[in-house]
């Protein structure tokens, strides 16, 4: 098996989160929020002010990042990487451990810490975003030849 | 296994971990409905449910139960008390009216037959009061009364005797006649009761206490005359007050009935507990409701 490591354009990185983050809200965020879901802004107030809507808040961050952490640590890829044939590597191209897979993906509970990990993609070399920086793992394209 | 089929297993463990997590957090099937919850109080109100002799007792612990349920029940948007009571015990009402101010979503009432006394005071903490012109309402006041026995005793040569260790310890006893000192410490429980009735009522419907007061001679009122007086807010049924509780949430609701379903069993259960309840205790008793004496609003 041939494996060739090439640097992955920023917009492919971005369609599989979006595709990874469709599959999260099908499977995990749909069954643990939809039936608290409301119409009205007085809805969406008494949905913030509950304390099932917290609990269920911090489930769905904790299988969240269980989500991207077993699937990076396990098969170097998530659901959208697979669509685009990029993978989790480690700084050296080897398999990422668990506690690695676990700290890159932290920024990913919050969409602001995101949103600011990113920005620091725009600065670092090879588009590492900071928590990649900090794990020592990178964003590889991956052509794999029988 | 390949790769691609052990993603599929892992998605597929944390889809369903994802709703039974969801079951145990939310305690209900998943639903995107929206209810209404009818809650029936029919009958006289006591704090467990005790019926007397004339009249169907209901619970006043379970009204507040359902009531509770209803509120914490996320699909439920509005509740409806749905009302035909002369009232009840002072603290078979309350506990009642503590639950309904412990609601945070729209809830309205109907009086179909009576709401009087207690069943007023429930039905005026309620953010709307729904009643047809010939309802009987209001009927604000406290009662106290009982039978005495003391004459009757007397003729028949009957003697109660007296054995207690504080004066008043048989204060109400329907065995003697109550002495004016009695019946002054009495009138002024009474009076403290129907002062705290008035200023929960003139609370619950925004009105001044005097307002009230001048309604609160114990007299009900028909509900005809009650959008004037201020004691109910619409004329209307059932269906009125849901269609109101529905505007006040602004979407269309599905009614479920929090009323108890009695088991042919449980019937039975409390055929044959009345019917020892009366052989042991004979009509007489059953009239002057034991040695305990009881007020009622």
């Amino acid at each position: 098996m041939r494996k060739v490591v090439v640097i992955v354009p920023l917009w492919k990185r971005i369609l599989a989160y979006i595709i990874d983050s469709l599959l999260i809200s099908m499977i995990i965020v749909s069954p643990l929020m939809v039936k608290e879901t409301g119409e009205s802004f007085a809805d969406f107030l008494n949905l913030i002010m509950s304390s099932n809507f917290w609990f269920a808040t911090i489930i769905v961050g904790i299988m969240t990042l269980v989500y991207w952490t077993f699937l990076e640590w396990k098969f170097g890829q998530s659901v959208g990487k697979i669509f685009f044939k990029i993978k989790s590597v480690g700084i050296n191209d080897k398999e990422i451990t668990i506690s690695q897979a676990f700290i890159r993906n932290l920024s990913k509970l919050s969409s602001v810490i995101l949103f600011l990990d990113v920005l620091y993609m725009l600065i670092s070399k090879g588009n590492q975003r900071f928590f990649e920086k900090i794990s020592n793992t990178k964003v590889v394209g991956v052509i794999e030849d029988e | 296994m390949n790769k691609y089929l052990k993603i599929l297993v892992f998605v597929l463990v944390l889809w369903a971990l994802a709703y039974s997590i969801s079951f145990l957090i939310f305690d209900e099937t998943p639903t995107l409905d929206k209810k209404v919850a009818i809650i029936p109080i029919n009958g006289m109100i006591t704090f467990d449910g005790g019926s007397s002799f004339f009249i169907e007792g209901i619970s006043g612990e379970k009204i507040a139960e359902n009531i509770e349920i209803a509120n914490n029940d996320n699909s439920v948007k509005a509740i409806v008390l749905e009302i035909n009571s002369p009232g009840g015990t002072v603290m078979g009402t309350k506990v009642v009216v503590d639950a309904i101010k412990e609601v945070d979503k729209p809830i309205v009432s109907v009086i179909t037959e009576s709401g009087t006394s207690g069943a007023y005071w429930i039905a005026s903490q309620t953010d709307a009061i729904f009643a047809d012109e010939l309802s009987y309402v209001g009927s604000i006041g406290v009662i106290g009364s009982y039978l005495e026995f003391d004459g009757l005793l007397d003729d028949y040569n009957v003697t109660y005797r007296r054995l207690v260790t504080g004066d008043y310890k048989d204060i109400g006893s329907p065995y003697r006649e109550m002495t004016s000192a009695e019946e002054a410490l009495m009138m002024d429980r009474l009076d403290k009761v129907h002062e705290y009735f008035v200023e929960e009522v003139a609370e619950g419907r925004s009105m001044s206490v005097d307002e009230i007061e001048e309604l609160s001679n114990g007299i009900f009122y028909l509900g005809m005359d009650c959008v004037d007086n201020g004691l109910i807010d619409y004329i209307g049924d059932k269906k009125d007050a849901i269609a109101y509780a529905q505007n006040l949430t602004g979407n269309s609701l599905s009614e479920v009935d929090y009323e108890e379903k009695e088991s042919w069993f449980s019937n039975l259960e409390k055929f044959s507990m009345m019917s020892s309840y009366f052989v042991g205790q004979g009509i007489g008793s059953v009239l002057v409701q034991g040695d305990k004496l009881e007020i009622n609003v």
